[in-house]
C-alpha cells in the first residue's frame, strides 16, 4: 500500500468501467424500452403511435398466460428459497468435509440449462398419465415441479456456502449462549442468509418469467392445452403477425417485451420481499413455539454447536438424497438409449464430441470476458460507490433492479433488440460472432451482476473507508480486500457464466448457426420434425461431462482453499 | 553505420513489409471464394442437398462454396422473415414453404421467376439460359404441385409461376405389413367386417382396421399427431379427404376476403366426429406432444397397424439400424379416398443477395433431371416427374405411393396471408375439442366464426 502522507481516495475515472457497461445494457434495450414507452402512451391516448396490426394482436388477450406465468414463477421461487434455506440448515454449522465436496454435484441441473432439462423430462405424460389430459393446474404443478427441481438444489449448494462463512465467535455465541437449534437459525444463520435469499428469490422469480424450452419440450405449448407461458404468447403471436406484417410484428414483440419487464420488475421485487418476509416469520414463529415447550421442559442438554453422531447421520442421508434427486433423473437418458434399441454408433458420438467441441474456444471466451468484466464493475461499484453497495436497501434495490433489466426481458425481444442492433450497425455475417459476444456479455451481466454485487456486501464498509484514507490503489485495494476473500466466489462467477453462455437460446435464436454453441445445435435435436433424440441425448450427456469437469475443478480450489480454517481464523 | 542509416535502412524494410503484406492481402481476397448461404429446415431434403454440393463446388472449380444453415421449421421460417424483412442479406437462397409465398412475392422480398427471365427488368441478373430451364421445368414438373407451391397471380390477375419449387410433400397412409399379413388377422377381419384385410382405400375401412387391431398391449390401432400445428396437417386429410374442409377454393394460396369458409359443411363436421373417435384406438401415449418424430419413432416399435405420415420424413424412417438396410416392415399407400394433400416449397432468392447469379446457377444445377434423380433416391421428395422412373429411386419403399399421391395431389393446406392464423386457430380448437370433450360440430361452428372474422382484419389491415 501506498504509504499514508499520500492524498486519500480512488482515482473516480475507474468508475468509467461500470457506468459504460451500464450503458451498453441500457442502449442494448433501447429499441425495446423505446416502442413500449411508444406503445403506452399511445394506450393512454397520447402521442400517434399506432401499428396497424394491433387490432390482429392485443394485450388483453394474453391475460390468462400472463398469470399463468406469474404464478408459476412467484411459486417456483418461494419453493426454490424456502427449501433452500431449509435443507441447507442440515449443514450448517457443520466444517466442510466430504460431503461438502460430493454437495457441488448439486450445481448441476442448474448448470446443464434448460434445454437439456426439458429433454431429460420430455417424457413426463407419458410416465405420469393424469398429465395427458393437459388439466391445467397438474400441468402447471407440473412445471413447477420440474423448475424447482432444476433450481433448489443449487440453492441448496449456495446457502449451504453461505453457511460455511459464519464466524467463529458467532458460533461460540450460540454455544455459550445455549440457543436451540430454532433460536440459532433465527438469530444466527437466517440474518447471515437473508440477502442470498433475496437474490435467489429474485433470481428465480425471473427465471420463471423467462421459461420457455422446458414447456415447449415436455407439454408441447399450446393455447388449446393452456400451457401457453407468456414467452410462448409472444413468440406465437409475432410468428403469426410476422407472416405479413414483419416490422410491425417485431414492433409489438417489443412493445410487449417491453410491458413485460415492466410487470416482471415490479413483481419480482414485491414477490422476494415477500418470501423473505414470510419465511422470517416463519422462524419466529417456530422460535416462540419451541420458547414455550422449553419453558415448559427446561433448557436443552447440549449446544447447536455441538455435532452428534445421530445429526451427522442425518447430514448424510440428507446429502445424499439431494445429490440423487438432483443428479438420478439424468439417468433417464441412458436408459432411454439403451432402451431405444438403436445402436449408438461412432458416428452419433463424433457428432456429438463435434457439436460440444466447435464452439467451446468461443464459449469459453464469453465466459471469462464476463465474469472478468462483471467482477471488476463490482470491485469498482464497491470500492467508490461503497454506501450504494453495502447491503439490500432502498438505495441499492434500484440498482439492482436496474442489472437485472435483461434477464426480466423475454426471450424474443431480446432477439429482436439484437436483430435491431446487428440491422442497425454492421450487417455483415462475419462480424455475427462479435455480436454475439456483446450480446451474450450483457445477458450474462445481468444475472451474475447482481450475484457479484451481493457477495462483495461481506467487505464491510469500514474496511473500505479505510483503502481509501491509507491512500491505496483501486487495485491494491482489490488484491488486499477482494481476491483473497472471494477467489472462490468468483471461479463460482466463472462457472455461472459458463452456463449461461452454453444454454443461453435468445441472441443464439437471431444469430444461429454462425456461433456453433451446444444450443445451436441441440434445439433442432431436441424438438421438432427434424428431432434425433438419440442424438440430442449424446450431445447432453456430453455437456453433462463438460460440466463434471468444471465442477471438479471447483471442488479442487475449494479444497485446497480449505475455506472453512479460514474463515475460523 | 550512422543512426541516420540505419534507421532509413529500418524504413525500407518496413515498408517492404507492409507493401508485402499489402500485396498478400490482395491476393488473398482476389483468391476468396464466392459463398452462397442457404436456408432450409432440418430434413432430409436438405441434407439430400447438402451430399451433393461437393460434386457442385468441383465443377465450378472450387470458386463457389455453398453454405447450408439447417433449422427447425419455426427457426427457420423466423430466421427468413428477419433477414428479407430487415434486408441483411444473411441469406442468399432461401428453401420455404408455400405458406410464405404471398408474403414473399407481395413484399417483393424475392426476385420472381419474372424478374429473373425479363432482360429488361434486373437483366443484369440474368442468367443466359433461365428462359431454357423454365421451359424444360415446365415439361418436367408435377403440374398442380407447381402451381401450389411456387405460382401467383400476376398483375392482371392471371395465374403465373413466380418461383421453382425444390420439393414435392404429401402425407402418406404408413401400415404394418407384420400385421396386415398375419393369416390369423386376415382371416379375424374378415370374419368381422366381411372384407379382405388390406391397406384401407376408404376412410370407413380406416376406422375399421384401427378399431380391429386396437388390442393393447398387443397391438395399437394407429398413432395420431395431437402436438400444435401437426394436429391441423393430420386433421386437413380426415377433413378434405372426405369432401368438406376449410375453404372453397383451387389452390392454398389463392384467397381474399370473399372466400367461402367451409368448416361447417356436415361433409366437414363427419370428418371431425370420424377423427375425434380415432382417439379410441390412439397408441401415442402423450397424443398433445406427439409431433411427427414422436409419431415415426411409436411406429419403429412394431406394434402399431398405421398412421398417417409426412412424405419428407420417410427416407429416415425406412432406414435399418443395420448400416445401408432398408426397413421392410412398412409399407406405403396414398391416404384413403381420391384425393392427396399436396405441399412442398421453392427456391426464394433474396433479392437483397450479392450473388444472385451464382445462386441462380446453382438453383438450376439442382434441378437438372441427373441430380433430381440423385436427391429423390437421397431422401428429398422431387417435384420432378422423370426422377420417379429411376431405379435407384424405386428401390426406395414409399416412393411409389409418393409418385401416385403427387399425381392426384389437391390444394389442402392453407398458403394465404390468413393461413398461420388459420392454422394455429384450427390447431388450437382440435386440442381444445380433445382435451375438454367437446362437439365437432359446437366447436367448428365457433371455429368459423372466429376464422372468419380474423380473415376479415387481416385482409383489411392488408389493403390500408
Amino acid at each position: 500500500m501506498r504509504s499514508s502522507n499520500v492524498s486519500p481516495g480512488f482515482d473516480e475515472r475507474w468508475l468509467l468501467l461500470p457506468i459504460s457497461v451500464l450503458l451498453l445494457q441500457l442502449g442494448f434495450l433501447f429499441p425495446l424500452l423505446w416502442k413500449a414507452s411508444f406503445f403506452l402512451l399511445h394506450s393512454a391516448g397520447i402521442g400517434s403511435y399506432s401499428p396497424v396490426a394491433t387490432s390482429l394482436w392485443r394485450l388483453k388477450d394474453g391475460v390468462s398466460e400472463l398469470l399463468r406465468t406469474l404464478t408459476f414463477s412467484a411459486a417456483s421461487a418461494f419453493l426454490q428459497t424456502s427449501l433452500g434455506f431449509a435443507v441447507a440448515l442440515f449443514f450448517a454449522g457443520s466444517d466442510p468435509d466430504r460431503l461438502t465436496r460430493w454437495l457441488s454435484l448439486l450445481l448441476l441441473p442448474a448448470l446443464v440449462g434448460d434445454v437439456a432439462v426439458g429433454f431429460v423430462y420430455k417424457d413426463l405424460p407419458v410416465w405420469i398419465p393424469s398429465l395427458q389430459q393437459r388439466g391445467t393446474f397438474h400441468t402447471w404443478a407440473a412445471l413447477v415441479i420440474v423448475q424447482t427441481w432444476q433450481f433448489l438444489p443449487m440453492c441448496i449448494y449456495l446457502f449451504l456456502l453461505r453457511s460455511l462463512t459464519i464466524r467463529g465467535n458467532m458460533k461460540d455465541f450460540s454455544r455459550i449462549s445455549g440457543l436451540s437449534r430454532v433460536e440459532n437459525v433465527r438469530h444466527v444463520v437466517w440474518p447471515h442468509c437473508r440477502n442470498l435469499a433475496f437474490v435467489l428469490a429474485l433470481f428465480a422469480f425471473l427465471q420463471g418469467v423467462a421459461e420457455f424450452s422446458k414447456t415447449d419440450i415436455m407439454f408441447g405449448a399450446s393455447s388449446g392445452t393452456k400451457t401457453e407461458m407468456m414467452s410462448h404468447w409472444i413468440d406465437t403471436h409475432e410468428h403469426q403477425l410476422g407472416e405479413n406484417f414483419p416490422s410491425q410484428a417485431q414492433d409489438l414483440a417489443l412493445a410487449y417485451g417491453g410491458i413485460l419487464l415492466a410487470t416482471t420488475l415490479v413483481s419480482s421485487v414485491g414477490v422476494s420481499a415477500l418470501i423473505i418476509l414470510v419465511i422470517g416469520q416463519t422462524l419466529k414463529g417456530l422460535a416462540r413455539i419451541m420458547q414455550t415447550v422449553r419453558q415448559r421442559t427446561g433448557p436443552p442438554v447440549e449446544g447447536v454447536a455441538v455435532e452428534t453422531s445421530g445429526a451427522t447421520r442425518m447430514r448424510w442421508i440428507v446429502g445424499v438424497t439431494a445429490i440423487a434427486v438432483a443428479v438420478l433423473p439424468f439417468g433417464e437418458l441412458v436408459y432411454d438409449l439403451v432402451g431405444r434399441q438403436t445402436r449408438v454408433g461412432l458416428d452419433t458420438l463424433a457428432n456429438g464430441v463435434s457439436a460440444v467441441a466447435s464452439g467451446l474456444p468461443a464459449v469459453l471466451l464469453a465466459a471469462v470476458s464476463i465474469a472478468g468484466v462483471t467482477i471488476a464493475c463490482g470491485v469498482i461499484l464497491r470500492l467508490l460507490a461503497p454506501r450504494l453497495t453495502e447491503k439490500f436497501d432502498e438505495k441499492s434495490l434500484p440498482m439492482f433492479s436496474g442489472i437485472l433489466l435483461l434477464h426480466a426481458a423475454p426471450g424474443v425481444a431480446l432477439a429482436y433488440c439484437a436483430l435491431h442492433w446487428f440491422h442497425v450497425l454492421v450487417a455483415d455475417p462475419a462480424l455475427i460472432p462479435l455480436y454475439w459476444l456483446l450480446g451474450e456479455s450483457i445477458l450474462g451481466l445481468s444475472v451474475i451482476g447482481a450475484f457479484i454485487l451481493y457477495v462483495h456486501f461481506d467487505v464491510p464498509s469500514a474496511e473500505i473507508a479505510f483503502y481509501r484514507s491509507s491512500g491505496a490503489s483501486v487495485r491494491e485495494a482489490f488484491r488486499e480486500g477482494f481476491w483473497s476473500r472471494f477467489r472462490l466466489s468468483y471461479l463460482l462467477v466463472g462457472l455461472f457464466a459458463f452456463s449461461i453462455v452454453i444454454s443461453e437460446d435468445a441472441i443464439s435464436s437471431v444469430l444461429y448457426n454462425f456461433v456453433p454453441t451446444v444450443i445451436v445445435r441441440l434445439r433442432p435435436l431436441a424438438s421438432g420434425r427434424g428431432s434425433d433424440y438419440p442424438q440430442a441425448a449424446v450431445i447432453v450427456l456430453l455437456t453433462i461431462a463438460l460440466i463434471l469437469v468444471l465442477i471438479t475443478l471447483w471442488n479442487g480450489v475449494l479444497v485446497r482453499s480449505n475455506i472453512a480454517r479460514k474463515v475460523e481464523n | 553505420m550512422t543512426t541516420k542509416a540505419k534507421y532509413g535502412s529500418l524504413g525500407v524494410v518496413l515498408v517492404v513489409l507492409v507493401l508485402a503484406i499489402a500485396g498478400a492481402l490482395f491476393w488473398f481476397l482476389s483468391q476468396k471464394k464466392t459463398t452462397i448461404t442457404v436456408l432450409g429446415e432440418k430434413l432430409n431434403t436438405t441434407s439430400a442437398m447438402e451430399s451433393i454440393v461437393n460434386e457442385y463446388e468441383k465443377e465450378r472449380h472450387g470458386t463457389i462454396h455453398v453454405k447450408f444453415v439447417t433449422e427447425d421449421y419455426v427457426t427457420m421460417d423466423r430466421l427468413a422473415s428477419d433477414d428479407l424483412a430487415n434486408k441483411t442479406a444473411v441469406y442468399d437462397l432461401i428453401l420455404q414453404y408455400n405458406t410464405a409465398l404471398y408474403t414473399y412475392v407481395r413484399e417483393k422480398y424475392v426476385y420472381t421467376l419474372q424478374d429473373l427471365e425479363d432482360p429488361n427488368t434486373e437483366g443484369r441478373l440474368r442468367l443466359p439460359e433461365m428462359s431454357n430451364d423454365v421451359r424444360r421445368l415446365e415439361n418436367d414438373l408435377f403440374p398442380r404441385t407447381w402451381r401450389e407451391v411456387g405460382f401467383y397471380k400476376d398483375s392482371n390477375g392471371k395465374y403465373a409461376p413466380v418461383a421453382i419449387p425444390f420439393s414435392a410433400n404429401t402425407m402418406l397412409l404408413c401400415y404394418n405389413k407384420r400385421l396386415f399379413n398375419d393369416p390369423r388377422h386376415r382371416a379375424a377381419y374378415e370374419a368381422k367386417y366381411h372384407e379382405p384385410l388390406a391397406p384401407p382405400r376408404t376412410w370407413r375401412q380406416f376406422e375399421n382396421i384401427a378399431q380391429y387391431f386396437q388390442n393393447p398391449p398387443y397391438s395399437y390401432g394407429l398413432v395420431m399427431q395431437g402436438d400444435k400445428y401437426w394436429i391441423y396437417y393430420e386433421w386437413v386429410n380426415f377433413a378434405f379427404g372426405m369432401g368438406g374442409g376449410v375453404m372453397q377454393k383451387d389452390y392454398g394460396w389463392d384467397t381474399d376476403a370473399t372466400t367461402p369458409l367451409i368448416l361447417t359443411k356436415p361433409e366437414t363436421i363427419d370428418a371431425t366426429n370420424l377423427y375425434q373417435r380415432l382417439l379410441r384406438y390412439n397408441a401415442s401415449g402423450d397424443f398433445f406432444n406427439t409431433d411427427n418424430y414422436k409419431q415415426r419413432d411409436r411406429m419403429k416399435k412394431g406394434d402399431v397397424a398405421m398412421a398417417i405420415m409426412w412424405s419428407d420424413v420417410l427416407y429416415d424412417f425406412v432406414q435399418s439400424s443395420e448400416p445401408g438396410k432398408l426397413d421392410d416392415r412398412f409399407g406405403f399407400e396414398p391416404i384413403p379416398g381420391e384425393k392427396s394433400l399436396l405441399a412442398g416449397g421453392s427456391f426464394y432468392i433474396n433479392r437483397n443477395s450479392k450473388h444472385v447469379k451464382e445462386v441462380e446457377d446453382f438453383m438450376l444445377w439442382l434441378t437438372e433431371p441427373s441430380q433430381q434423380a440423385k436427391l429423390l433416391s437421397r431422401g428429398l421428395c422431387s417435384p420432378s416427374r422423370g426422377a420417379y422412373d429411376d431405379p435407384q429411386a424405386k428401390a426406395l419403399p414409399y416412393v411409389d405411393a409418393l409418385h401416385r399421391s403427387l399425381e392426384r395431389g389437391v390444394y389442402m393446406m392453407e398458403a394465404g396471408p390468413d393461413a398461420d392464423a388459420i392454422e394455429v386457430k384450427i390447431s388450437d380448437e382440435l386440442q381444445r375439442m380433445f382435451r375438454e370433450k367437446l362437439t365437432a360440430q359446437h366447436v367448428l361452428t365457433e371455429t368459423e366464426q372466429d376464422v372468419d372474422a380474423t380473415r376479415r382484419e387481416i385482409f383489411r389491415q392488408l389493403k390500408k
